[in-house]
C-alpha cells in the first residue's frame, strides 16, 4: 500500500512538472514520424518492424524517465526527509520504480493508435496476437530498463551522471549481442543470452517465450535489490 | 635550589611530551582507522602507485578478456597468458605496496558493511543468473501468429523429440560479404535458432563467422569461401552432414540432415559397372571417384553393381542406382530387372551416353528401362553458340530453360545458368503429355523438364558432321537436356525397417554422361566452386535418396499482405501522427499555465 503512495507522489510529480509532457511529446512525435515515414510507401501488414523501433526508441527517453527517481531526493535533500517516514527502503524503491514503469506504460498506451490504424486499413485481416505480444515484450524490456535507472538513479545525487550511466548499460545490453559474433561456443552463448534484444526480438515476432519472460523479470529484480542494498549503504558510516 | 626544581620540572615535561609521541593518544588513533592519518610525502607517493598499479591491472584484465574474444588460433592462447599474468602481477605489487592501507580499509565499518553487502549481492546475482539459465532450458514457448511462422512443424518437433544423443549445428554464414543474400542469411539462422529452442538442450547451435574462426572451421572441415551450415551428431563416432546456404532456410532439409547425421545405416547408392559405364574407382578425367567421394561426405553410402556377376540382382539394400554412361550394348534382359526394380518402387539416375559420338554404336538407349516414363534419349549433339562462354558450344540451360523443381531450386535464380559438356551432351525426348515449358505442373507420373536449352541451341543429328555451326539438317532448339519423373507405388519392396521409402518411383535422365565424372567435378571444385551443374547432379541424387517420403513438411510463407495507403488514409495518417504529439504538449502547456496563475 505504501509502496503505491510514494508510487503515486512520485507520477504526481512527474505529471506537475514538465518532464513527463517532454517526454510524451517528444516519444510520440518521434514514433509518429517513424510511422508516417513507414507507411507513407507499400508496406507488409505486420506490426514487427515498428516494435523494434519502439524499442529502440524507449532505449533513449528511460533515462530521462527514471534519472530522478532517487538522485533527486538525494540532491534536494528530501531522502532523509523520506526515510524518517515509516517506509521500508524496498518501499521506497519498489514505489519509484512502480512510478517510472507507469510513465513508459502511457508511452507505450499511446502508440497503440497506429496499431488501431493498421487494423482498421487491414479491415481486420492484421494478426493481432503478436502485436500484443510485441507490447508484452517492450513492457518487460522497459521494467528492466527502469529498474537499471533506478539503480543508477541510487548511486548519484546528479541526475546528469544518473542518466549517462543508465544509457551506457542499456545500450550496453542492446548491442552486446554484436560482440557475441567476434566470440564461438561459450562466449557466444554468454553475450546472446546477456543481450535485451536477443530477448526481445521473440516477443516482437508474435512469440511468447517463458524463458524470455523470466530473463526480463529476474533482471528488473537484480537491478531492484541492488537500488535497495544502494540506499541502505547511506547507514554504513 | 629553585633553579635545580625547575630543571627538575623541565626535565619531567620533557619526559611526558616524549612518552606522549610515542603513544599515540585516542584522537590519533580514529584517525589512522579511518584512514585520515596525514601522510609523509614517500607515503602519499606509494598510495598513488598503489591504486596506479590496481586500476592498471583492471584495464589488462580487461584486455585479456577482449583478446580472448578477437583473437583466434594459439596466438589467442598466448597473448591472454601474457596479458593476464601481467594483470596479477599489476594487482600483487599494489597490494605489497598498499597492504597497510588494505588493513586499515578492511577494520572500517563501512568496508565491513560493504563486503557483506556485496557478498549478499553476488550470492542473488548467481542466483538470477542460474534462474534465467533454468528458464532458457525449461522454457515453454507459444507461438501467436496466425499460421505458426515461428514454430517448428510437428513432424520435425518429433524428430527431435526422438533423439537419443546431441546433435550440433553449426552455421558458417557471411552475411556482410554477401549483401544480397543477407536475407537468406537471416532465414537460415531464424530456422536453426527454432530448432535450438525445440531441441531443449538436444541440439547444439554455434554461429561461425568464416572471416575469423578458421581453427574451428578447419576442425569442421569447412571451406573459407563458401556458406554452409554443418549439421554434426555429438554421438560416438558421429557424422556430419553439410547444408548450403539454400538448403539451411528450408525445414525439410534441415530435419533430414538431423535424421541423416543420427541415422544409423546410411542410403545404399549402386552404380552399374561392367558395360562400359564409367566406375567409382577410376581416379582418371572419366573415373567417378571425386563423385564418391561427395556423396559420402553426404552420408550416402556408395558401392559398384556388376550385373552380370550378379545375376541381373538388384541387391535388396538399394536406394539409387546409376547408370554412368556406357559404351556396350547393355542386356535386354538386365534392362528389364532395372525396369522392373524401378516400377516398383526404385529410384533411378541415368547419365546417358551419346550414341552419336560412339564410334562402334554399341551405346545403349536405355529404351526398355525408359519406356514407361515417356522418356527417350536421342542420338544426337548439342551445341550452343550462345553459351557466353571462354569454351565454344557449351550446352547451357539458364532463365526459364531452369525448370521449377527442388533439385533445381537452388539456383533458379535471374543469373544462373547450368552448363554442361561440350560435344557430348544429348538431347532428350519427353512424350507429348508432358508441358511443353518448364515450370508447368505435369500430370501425376509425367516427366518434368528440368533443363532445357534456349531456342539458339541446336543438336546435330549426322555422325558425319563436319561443321559445328547450324546446318538446315540440326534439330532446332529448344532441346530438353535433363527430366525428372515421380510415380506413386502402392506395394513395397526391400528392407522392412525403411520399406516407407519405396513407395516412389523415380526416374532421373540426364543427357551428359560425363556430368558425374572427375574431369567435370574437378573442374565444378576448383575452377567454379559454386558450379550449379555440380549441385544440379548432387540434388539429382538428393531427390532420388533424400527421406522426402518419409517426411514432408510444407513450407510457410508469410501471408501477411502488403498495403498501399490511399490519398484519404494518408491525410487521416498524418493528422493521427501530428495529433499523437501535439496532444501531451498543449496538456502540458495548460497545466504549467494553470498553476502559473
Amino acid at each position: 500500500m505504501r509502496v503505491l503512495v510514494i508510487a503515486g507522489r512520485e507520477l504526481k510529480a512527474l505529471f506537475l512538472s514538465p518532464i513527463a509532457y517532454v517526454v510524451l511529446a517528444l516519444y510520440f512525435g518521434i514514433m509518429g514520424l517513424i510511422w508516417w515515414l513507414i507507411t507513407s510507401q507499400t508496406f507488409p501488414a505486420e506490426y514487427r518492424l515498428f516494435a523494434h523501433e519502439m524499442h529502440v526508441f524507449i532505449l533513449f527517453f528511460i533515462p530521462a524517465i527514471s534519472m530522478r527517481a532517487i538522485a533527486d531526493e538525494r540532491r534536494t535533500r528530501t531522502l532523509e526527509l523520506l526515510v524518517t517516514q515509516p517506509v521500508r527502503d524496498w518501499e521506497i524503491v519498489l514505489g519509484k520504480w512502480l512510478a517510472c514503469v507507469g510513465l513508459l506504460a502511457l508511452m507505450l498506451v499511446g502508440t497503440m493508435q497506429f496499431w488501431g490504424l493498421m487494423h482498421l486499413w487491414t479491415e481486420g485481416a492484421l494478426d493481432d496476437l503478436p502485436v500484443l505480444t510485441a507490447y508484452l515484450g517492450l513492457l518487460l524490456a522497459g521494467m528492466l530498463y527502469v529498474a537499471i535507472g533506478v539503480f543508477c538513479s541510487a548511486i548519484t545525487e546528479n541526475q546528469l551522471i544518473a542518466a549517462l550511466v543508465t544509457f551506457t548499460i542499456i545500450i550496453g545490453l542492446y548491442f552486446v549481442r554484436i560482440l557475441g559474433a567476434s566470440g564461438t561456443g561459450f562466449w557466444q552463448d554468454v553475450f546472446q543470452q546477456v543481450s535485451t534484444t536477443y530477448h526481445f526480438d521473440e516477443f516482437a515476432r508474435g512469440v511468447l517465450d517463458t524463458g524470455h519472460v523470466v530473463y526480463f523479470l529476474l533482471g528488473t529484480f537484480v537491478f531492484l535489490f541492488m537500488s535497495v542494498r544502494t540506499l541502505e549503504s547511506r547507514s554504513w558510516g | 635550589m629553585p633553579d635545580k626544581s625547575k630543571d627538575k620540572d623541565i626535565q619531567e615535561m620533557r619526559a611526558k611530551g616524549a612518552q606522549r609521541r610515542s603513544e599515540p593518544d585516542e584522537a590519533s588513533e580514529s584517525r589512522r582507522h579511518s584512514g585520515h592519518e596525514p601522510r609523509s610525502d614517500s607515503g602519499r607517493r606509494l598510495l598513488w602507485i598503489s591504486n596506479g598499479l590496481m586500476i592498471l591491472g583492471v584495464l589488462l584484465l580487461m584486455g585479456a578478456l577482449g583478446v580472448n574474444i578477437m583473437l583466434a588460433g594459439s596466438a589467442r592462447v598466448l597473448w591472454v597468458r601474457v596479458v593476464a599474468g601481467a594483470a596479477g602481477v599489476c594487482f600483487l605489487a599494489a597490494m605489497v605496496m598498499g597492504y597497510r592501507d588494505l588493513i586499515r580499509w578492511f577494520r572500517t565499518r563501512a568496508t565491513q558493511e560493504g563486503l557483506l553487502s556485496l557478498a549478499f549481492t553476488v550470492a542473488v546475482w548467481a542466483i538470477v543468473i542460474f534462474g534465467v539459465y533454468m528458464g532458457q532450458r525449461y522454457s515453454h514457448r507459444i507461438d501467436a501468429t496466425k499460421d505458426r511462422l515461428y514454430s517448428l512443424s510437428d513432424k520435425s518437433v518429433a524428430v527431435l523429440d526422438g533423439l537419443s544423443g546431441q546433435v550440433e549445428i553449426v552455421t558458417a554464414l557471411r552475411a556482410s560479404a554477401r549483401p544480397e543474400l543477407a536475407q537468406e542469411v537471416q532465414r537460415a539462422k531464424d530456422l536453426i535458432s527454432l530448432y535450438e529452442s525445440a531441441g531443449r538442450g538436444r541440439v547444439r547451435v554455434e554461429h561461425l563467422n568464416p572471416d575469423r574462426h578458421f581453427d574451428r572451421m578447419n576442425e569442421l572441415g569447412i571451406r573459407k569461401t563458401v556458406d554452409v551450415v554443418v549439421v554434426k551428431s555429438l554421438d560416438e563416432g558421429g557424422q556430419s552432414q553439410t547444408l548450403q546456404l539454400y538448403d539451411a532456410t528450408n525445414e525439410q532439409k534441415v530435419t533430414s540432415a538431423i535424421m541423416g547425421v543420427t541415422r544409423e545405416s546410411k542410403p545404399m547408392i549402386y552404380f552399374i559397372e561392367g558395360y562400359g559405364q564409367y566406375s567409382i574407382s577410376e581416379t582418371g578425367e572419366t573415373g567417378l571417384s571425386t563423385f564418391k567421394k561427395l556423396l559420402e561426405d553426404d552420408l550416402y553410402e556408395v558401392a559398384s553393381l556388376n550385373l552380370m556377376t550378379e545375376q541381373g540382382q538388384i541387391p535388396a539394400d538399394a536406394h539409387v542406382l546409376v547408370i554412368a554412361g556406357g559404351n556396350q550394348p547393355f542386356p535386354e534382359e538386365h534392362q528389364k530387372a532395372i525396369a522392373d526394380w524401378v516400377n516398383a518402387g526404385g529410384k533411378l539416375l541415368l547419365l546417358a551416353p551419346n550414341r552419336l559420338l560412339d564410334e562402334e554404336g554399341d551405346a545403349p538407349d536405355f529404351a526398355t528401362i525408359l519406356a514407361d516414363w515417356g522418356i527417350t534419349v536421342r542420338a544426337d549433339v548439342v551445341l550452343d553458340p550462345d553459351s557466353s562462354s571462354a569454351f565454344s558450344y557449351i550446352p547451357v540451360a539458364s532463365g526459364s530453360g531452369i525448370g521449377e523443381h527442388s533439385i533445381t531450386e537452388p539456383f533458379r535464380t535471374r543469373s544462373a545458368s547450368v552448363p554442361l559438356d561440350p560435344l557430348v551432351t544429348c538431347s532428350l525426348r519427353v512424350d507429348s503429355q508432358a508441358p511443353e515449358m518448364p515450370g508447368q505442373p505435369p500430370p501425376p507420373g509425367q516427366p518434368i523438364v528440368l533443363l532445357r536449352t534456349h531456342n539458339l541451341a541446336y543438336s546435330k543429328t549426322s555422325r558425319e558432321f563436319t561443321s559445328a555451326t547450324k546446318e538446315a539438317s540440326d534439330t532446332p532448339g529448344p532441346l530438353t537436356l535433363a527430366v525428372c519423373a515421380s510415380r506413386e507405388i502402392g506395394s513395397t519392396i526391400g528392407m522392412d525397417d525403411e520399406a516407407e521409402l519405396m513407395t516412389t518411383a523415380k526416374v532421373v535422365v540426364i543427357g551428359d554422361e560425363m556430368l558425374a565424372a572427375n574431369g567435370d567435378i574437378r573442374v565444378a571444385l576448383g575452377v567454379y566452386q559454386r558450379s550449379p551443374s555440380r549441385a544440379f547432379v548432387l540434388n539429382c541424387v538428393h531427390w532420388l535418396a533424400e527421406s522426402e517420403d518419409l517426411i514432408t513438411i510444407t513450407p510457410k510463407t508469410d501471408t501477411s499482405q502488403p498495403i498501399t495507403l490511399t490519398k484519404s488514409q494518408r491525410s487521416w495518417n498524418r493528422l493521427v501522427c501530428l495529433l499523437s504529439a501535439l496532444v501531451p504538449l498543449v496538456i502540458g502547456v495548460s497545466i504549467w499555465f494553470v498553476r502559473r496563475a
